[in-house]
């Protein structure tokens, strides 16, 4: 008679095998846990908590009365926004800045990446590396300071140089229409050496025996950098690609805030100058979430839909 | 093995919220006489401020006072997280604290003052003397949430040009008295090698950067009177005419002195890179050896020619296009100020009427003369006929020492216009210096845009407006100086400021002026 629950008493369920399983599991990578503790403290404490301060979004703040107490308004600092005579142009303003920079900043830390892959002399490939992301490491404001000073049309660097041929700088700072450029192309000088060190990585990982092979078959450098470099690189590729698009409309807030000036004002207000201008300077705190929510969500949509694209050309994504 | 990692995460773990807790000091609030101030200071001003006279009278008063002094670069950051703690102290001193849109948007939390000013005679002594300073500290809603200040000894001259007058005499011309004869030494000084190097590296008129006030751009233009109100904000492009407020940057003197000035740049009189350069260029030109600044604007020339300070003099105010002469004026930013001590609802237990008799000592002219240039013995003398000497340090500017030695501008102020006379300068002090040049010009001064009080609602609408009215303004003005079209321009100009909602910004403007002239009364 009994025979049948002895039976289910001595094998266990699979549900009782899968606990037992992930007990064993996290017993024995509770170090690794262990590891992983403050900095999902930190995470919880200073990206997700922060979360709640979205509310202000919606309310008509006051920091005396706190998020608690402040009056709900509903929609009214979005429709402030909307309705402002700044909302399109900051928005074409962002969008050309950071659309621009993708493009540029996309391709080229890869082609750095190729070219110091190709130096074939450790000592000068070292020099090189080194060379190419030491400016990354200049603080904005200096890198600003910089800008100006080497564009200066009368005493700078430039003009200068270009005096020695005979040749006038043209006042590029004061050229509204120059303006992205200079942010583009300075952030390039910049960052390019910095940004190619995870391609350099990447390319250091791939098996040497492609190489021979594809020597042995007679291919040329050329040859094997598009057929085996790029392909091989080309999710590490996307995957920072999915990362930036996600930062879109963050474009360098600093940088843009000390390149300004009122004859470059017309290309160089971007969302987060405005928010600045708008909300810290003027203690407009609600309006200002409200456009920082605005942003926040414009840059997720972008991120999804780019990560679905990308998983649909190169079946690489991040989730 | 796992037991020591337990450990390590459990002494982590405790690391982390010892850090948290450190905050929650526990704070005496049971002495009803003791009160907590907090203050925002340079960071290299010290605390000597707390001495001489400010402790004396709060001996007199019979209070004790704990100073929070909170570093002036950092407390932007710290101010709204201190008032949304819940810990605020019992007063805030000095306008360096809070601004008009922290008191109005944050009333709930500050004791309304009205009744206890009744009890302070000073202070009602010099309401009566000066409306303007009750005017200043009246809330939109008639009630006193603050302590005004009038500082004194001040100009009525804000910033103006200085000219090199060494390169005049050296080209054989005098001193302009009208635009025309400004802008023909302006020729010289670009033409005639002035500072005789050789090079043709003079600027007639500079010291503009990409993040200048528009007092810096406009002063150039003041004969055509268009004026430029002390340190911008919201009222930048308002100005009086004829006991009005009006919208100067829409006014056709205003598009004359702007064509004007694309004249002057495009001859090459004033800086090429008046728009662009940034405040380190500025500085560096403005100090190098050889003068390289033909004319600028600036508050006294010593602060900021350097070597060549010597060289520099005030332009007298020149003859303008309808006879009149100008001067840039706003005594009501330059001069007065509010929100100079507010008082937070958790002192209600307190004697917060001891705390205003503290206050109320701060009104008299020997109070502000100590409070301005330090107490008795240490910045300041007092003279056997009751004049007052205002002794000069024996290192270092005498800026620095009153910066460092009184709360200077900050705090609760009154003088007595006449005793103004009556205090003793050293010729050295940098405060004489811009008094002796405002003595000459002052009868000049027209007055300005009061520096009126907001509603909530007002400041929420004008927040908006303000930024993109202001920020198309400049941006035009800029364009029209450097490249010209201002005619062209002019009509969709008019037409996108109204789309802006110029309308509606002065309308507000207007309600505020409204509000001010019944706080005069």
């Amino acid at each position: 008679m009994d025979v049948r629950t002895e039976i289910s008493t001595n094998i266990p369920t699979s549900r009782d095998l899968r606990t037992r399983e992930i007990r064993r599991k996290f017993k024995t990578s509770l170090p690794l846990y262990v590891l992983l503790l403050p900095s999902l403290i930190l995470l919880v404490i200073f990206a997700y908590f922060p979360i709640y301060g979205l509310i202000m979004a919606f309310q008509d703040y006051s920091p005396i009365l706190g998020i608690s107490g402040s009056p709900f308004v509903g929609l009214d600092n979005f429709k402030q926004y909307f309705n402002s005579y700044q909302f399109l142009l900051t928005i074409k303003n962002t969008l050309v800045l950071s659309v621009y920079s993708l493009i540029v900043n996309t391709p080229l830390p890869v082609a750095l990446a190729i070219m110091c892959n190709q130096i074939r002399r450790e000592g000068f490939k070292k020099v090189f590396q080194v060379v190419t992301y030491l400016p990354h490491f200049i603080s904005t404001m200096v890198m600003c300071g910089m800008i100006l000073l080497f564009l200066s049309p009368q005493t700078g660097l430039l003009a200068n140089f270009l005096h020695l041929f005979g040749v006038k700088l043209p006042d590029i700072m004061s050229n509204a229409s120059n303006f992205a450029h200079v942010y583009v192309w300075s952030d390039v000088w910049q960052h390019v050496g910095w940004n190619s060190i995870i391609y350099i990585a990447a390319l250091s990982a791939i098996d040497p025996t492609y190489y021979e092979a594809a020597t042995m078959d007679g291919a040329t450098v050329w040859q094997k950098i598009v057929r085996i470099d790029l392909p091989l690189i080309l999710p590490t590729m996307m995957i920072l690609l999915i990362m930036s698009v996600g930062n879109l409309l963050n474009v360098g807030f600093e940088k843009v805030l000390l390149l300004q000036n009122s004859l470059n004002l017309s290309h160089s207000e971007i969302i987060s100058t405005y928010v600045y201008k708008i909300g810290l300077q003027d203690s407009q705190y609600s309006l200002s979430t409200a456009i920082g929510l605005f942003n926040t969500l414009i840059n997720g949509t972008l991120l999804i839909a780019v990560n679905w694209l990308s998983k649909k050309l190169t079946n690489t994504g991040l989730f | 093995m796992n037991r020591k990692i337990m450990f390590c995460a459990a002494a982590l773990g405790v690391l982390v919220l010892a850090g948290c807790g450190k905050s929650s000091q526990n704070e005496k609030t049971g002495d009803k006489n003791t009160f907590t101030i907090l203050t925002a200071r340079n960071q290299d001003w010290g605390d000597a401020f707390q001495k001489g006279f400010v402790a004396k009278a709060a001996k007199k008063a019979g209070i004790k006072l704990k100073w929070d002094v909170v570093i002036g670069s950092d407390w932007g950051d710290k101010k709204s997280v201190t008032l949304s703690s819940g810990k605020l102290p019992d007063a805030f001193l000095g306008h360096a604290t809070l601004t008009d849109q922290d008191v109005e948007k944050n009333k709930a939390a500050f004791v309304v003052l009205d009744d206890y000013i009744k009890d302070m005679p000073n202070l009602q002594k010099a309401f009566k003397e000066d409306p303007t300073l009750k005017a200043m500290c009246t809330s939109t809603d008639g009630h006193i949430y603050s302590l005004p200040n009038k500082l004194a000894p001040r100009p009525l001259v804000g910033n103006q040009i200085f000219i090199n007058k060494k390169w005049i005499d050296k080209l054989g011309m005098k001193m302009p008295t009208t635009y025309k004869e400004f802008i023909e030494v302006l020729r010289a000084f670009r033409d005639g090698d002035p500072n005789g190097n050789g090079k043709k590296d003079e600027i007639p008129y500079g010291g503009g950067s990409s993040g200048m006030s528009s007092e810096i751009l406009l002063n150039f233009v003041l004969p055509f009177k268009i004026f430029s109100p002390f340190g911008g904000g919201i009222a930048d492009n308002i100005v009086m005419d004829n006991d009005k407020p009006i919208f100067q940057a829409t006014t056709d003197r205003y598009k004359a002195a702007i064509e004007a000035m694309h004249s002057a740049y495009k001859e090459g009189l004033i800086d090429p890179q008046f728009f662009t350069a940034d405040g380190a260029q500025v500085t560096a030109k403005k100090q190098s050896k050889t003068p390289i600044y033909g004319a600028a604007v600036m508050w006294t020339a010593d602060a900021e020619f350097g070597v060549n300070a010597d060289q520099y003099e005030a332009l007298p105010p020149l003859v303008g296009e309808d006879g009149g002469r100008y001067v840039n004026s706003d005594p009501t930013r330059l001069n007065y100020n509010r929100n100079e001590l507010v008082v937070t609802k958790g002192t209600t237990k307190k004697n917060i009427k001891k705390l205003m008799k503290w206050a109320d000592a701060f009104y008299t002219n020997d109070a502000t003369a100590q409070t301005m240039y330090g107490s008795f013995g240490v910045g300041t003398k007092k003279l056997a006929n009751g004049d007052i000497q205002v002794l000069q340090p024996k290192t270092g500017s005498s800026d620095m020492f009153a910066w460092k030695n009184a709360l200077r501008d900050n705090g609760m102020k009154y003088m007595q216009p006449d005793f103004e006379k009556r205090l003793v300068f050293d010729k050295a002090n940098s405060d004489y210096a811009k008094l002796s040049i405002d003595k000459k010009y002052r009868k000049y001064a027209l007055p300005g845009f009061p520096n009126v009080m907001y509603t909530p609602e007002e400041l929420k609408t004008s927040a908006k407006l303000t930024t993109d009215i202001n920020t198309f303004v400049t941006q035009k003005r800029a364009q029209w100086i450097t490249k010209g079209g201002v005619e062209k321009d002019w009509n969709n100009y008019k037409k996108q400021l109204n789309a802006m909602g110029l309308s509606e910004f002065m309308k507000i403007q207007n309600a505020a002026y409204a509000r001010w002239q019944d706080n005069l009364k």
